[in-house]
């Protein structure tokens, strides 16, 4: 296959097509979607910050990278199982460089009602229903580096949820960057598929040692059929040069309901789009999330909510921290469409500045075509208050101390809605790890 | 115990101390009264340490040390407590993790080992019978959607555990009914020892029916301008400020 030469492309779109050519050329239905996929990210090119969607967020370190293809990796970076949640009797599927690491994983014992397949295997097995997956189908500019994924991808998972199996233990995943100090780019791809009045918790977790310069442009897909419910924590804690462009879309049917949870830390530049669409009668959604930001990190947050058909649900509520010279961004986008009618939308954004030469600018945007509906948003960005620190001083409390403890109070009101455990107990104690002991985010 | 001479201390660039001066020894419960705006709640967050304030003259010595010198922990951590006119809500840091962590703040800038978590909850649940405090306060948030009269209770109890030797209490009386007022007051008696001093900075005579004091000051407009005995307070509640006020302008 080869790529048709275009004149003086910006230098990261031409690591890209050169990056895409090495991979070598194959003729078969999803190469030819990848090619696509690939084409469409080159001729719009890279979101700047004159892009709405960008507005805060340059690609600078992005394209500062020298993308290299991942390699097979014969050991990972030191320290994994000390990365990973305590998660005894959970199904573990581990991948590494965006590839599944069946040594890693935990045997895939029967469950009912799952079926958990590799996109590697189906790739290879059925290249049809391979390049339906990869589809077609809209990018937003939001999202863009979809396509990357899409072009790039060669393995991930194809998961579906019987209708109406209750799943008791969460489906635990790990994206392990790791083995290469080189800046591999890793494009694993989720799709979940969840049938009518079924019930599963899933954790999606990346993580990377300190050496890491990946790039990372993970997907996820999910689809609630009707009555069902998926609880989604996306867990992101890796190393300080780690470059993450993730996007996750969950497209929710009639009474059914999503809940994500997520937590954004680490990498030099990371940027979370999650697009939620209730596109049936009832249909909810409850996002939460907390991101923090410190020495020169930035780190974005971009979420769009679809209310589409009348009486839908959403909830928000985002917390953001930043420190140093770390800077965050949070848009929460909201659009009712015109025949939304009852849709009942709530919206929280809270954002604490931990030293003077932080940053974070938080947006609610919110686009309403219907008359009769519930919108409300609210969002504040200020620095610990002073009556507080005082009160704790005065109790003998050290002034570090007590700053870590209020910071760590911010947080915790958004923890109370994890309700496994291991997640709640892990995200918890990584910020009383850095407000209370040793100040540093090195996983 | 706690020695203050000619203090003058401005906020905002308004001068509100105005050479105060004021001696508590050990053992002594004072009570400091006055109308609002003389600089009654000013005097007890300068001597806990709130920043904001400029101190523009004079000294505060206490137990021998400058104590204008030591940032509030410090002060605390020496034995210093305040107890709040408006205790401030933290949702997020539990009450008795505060409890803790004051307790053993104290206990580690005297050499002691941390207390033993059994001992230490037992010791809670004891002192909060006293204070008629329910069970749920151990799982709350410090005073998290506690009613004003919970609030203070939480101030005493939380002196009770800590045992300091000077115990600055602001305004303590206000916004508690007449059944709280005694609880609160109860509390404040059983702390009342030889090597503890106790200032009592309070609007109304009436706290003063429940914690007699050993002196009552009258400050007005940054100064002590009388200072007597318990009696003193009675006369105040009949007759006023102003009569005071007065007999310190003829003088």
């Amino acid at each position: 296959m080869s790529v048709a030469p275009l004149p003086s492309l910006p230098v990261a779109l031409e690591r890209l097509r050169t990056l895409f050519a090495a991979r070598g050329g194959k003729t078969t239905p999803v190469a030819v979607a990848q090619q696509a996929a690939l084409q469409q990210f080159i001729s719009l090119g890279l979101p700047t910050t004159r892009d709405e969607a960008w507005k805060y967020t340059s690609l600078r370190r992005f394209e500062g990278r020298a993308l290299a293809l991942p390699e097979s990796v014969t050991a990972v970076d030191a320290g994994l199982e000390s990365r990973l949640l305590a998660a005894d009797g959970w199904q573990r599927i581990v991948f590494v460089n965006g590839r599944h690491a069946a040594g890693l994983s935990t045997a895939s014992g029967v469950v009912t009602g799952l079926r958990v397949r590799t996109l590697a295997s189906i790739l290879r097995d059925d290249p049809l229903e391979a390049a339906t997956l990869l589809g077609n189908d809209d990018v937003t500019t939001s999202a863009r580096f979809d396509l990357v994924n899409r072009a790039f991808v060669d393995d991930g998972l194809v998961i579906d949820v019987a209708a109406g199996a209750h799943l008791a233990q969460p489906l635990y995943l790990v994206f392990e960057s790791s083995g290469s100090d080189r800046a591999t780019l890793t494009t694993p791809r989720i799709i979940i598929r969840s049938g009518t009045h079924s019930r599963l918790t899933l954790i999606e977790h990346h993580v990377s040692g300190e050496r890491a310069e990946h790039c990372v442009a993970a997907v996820t897909q999910l689809s609630l059929a009707e009555g069902s419910q998926v609880e989604h924590y996306r867990l992101r804690r890796e190393g300080s040069k780690v470059v993450h462009l993730g996007s996750v879309s969950a497209d929710v049917g009639g009474s059914a309901r999503y809940i994500s949870h997520t937590l954004s830390l680490g990498g030099t530049l990371s940027r979370l789009d999650l697009a939620v669409r209730l596109a049936g009668s009832g249909a909810s959604c409850e996002l939460n999330g907390v991101f923090l930001a410190d020495g020169t990190q930035h780190t974005d947050t971009h979420s769009c909510i679809q209310h589409v058909v009348p009486k839908t649900q959403s909830s928000q509520d985002y917390r953001g921290l930043a420190d140093g010279k770390g800077r965050g961004v949070f848009n929460g986008k909201v659009v009712v469409h015109k025949d939304a009618q009852k849709t009942d939308a709530k919206q929280s954004s809270r954002n604490l500045l931990l030293s003077n030469t932080a940053e974070i600018d938080t947006r609610p945007e919110l686009e309403i075509y219907a008359d009769d509906v519930k919108c409300s948003h609210g969002a504040t960005t200020g620095q610990l208050d002073p009556t507080a620190l005082f009160y704790l001083r005065s109790r003998g409390i050290a002034e570090d101390e007590a700053r870590g403890l209020l910071a760590l109070a911010f947080v915790e009101t958004v923890l109370k809605g994890m309700g496994i455990e291991p997640a709640r107990d892990y995200v918890s104690g990584i910020f009383r790890q850095y407000f209370l002991d040793s100040k540093a985010l090195t996983p | 115990m706690l020695n203050i001479k000619n203090l003058s201390v401005a906020a905002q660039g308004k001068q509100i101390l105005k050479g105060l001066n004021l001696e508590v020894p050990a053992g002594e419960v004072h009570a400091i009264m006055g109308p609002n705006g003389s600089g009654k709640s000013t005097l007890s967050q300068v001597l806990a340490g709130r920043d904001g304030y400029e101190i523009l003259s004079g000294t505060v010595t206490y137990l021998g040390r400058d104590l204008l010198a030591l940032p509030p922990e410090e002060r605390a951590r020496e034995g210093v407590f305040l107890a709040f006119q408006y205790p401030v809500e933290i949702a997020g840091v539990n009450n008795v993790y505060l409890l803790k962590a004051a307790l053993n703040a104290v206990r580690k800038h005297r050499g002691e080992p941390e207390v033993d978590a059994f001992e230490f909850l037992a010791l809670v649940r004891e002192k909060m019978q006293l204070m008629q405090m329910s069970e749920t306060f151990l799982s709350r948030g410090v005073n998290e959607g506690f009613s004003g009269g919970e609030k203070k209770r939480n101030e005493i109890l939380q002196m009770m555990i800590l045992e300091p030797k000077l115990a600055l209490l602001d305004e303590t009386d206000s916004g508690l009914d007449i059944d709280a007022l005694k609880i609160v007051s109860q509390g404040v008696n059983s702390l009342r020892s030889p090597e503890r001093s106790m200032v009592l900075v309070t609007h109304y005579q009436r706290l003063l029916d429940y914690i007699e004091p050993d002196r009552v000051h009258v400050l007005s407009d940054g100064r002590i301008i009388k200072s007597g005995d318990r009696h003193l307070a009675l006369e105040l509640e009949k007759r006023g400020y102003d009569w005071v006020k007065q007999e310190a302008a003829a003088a």
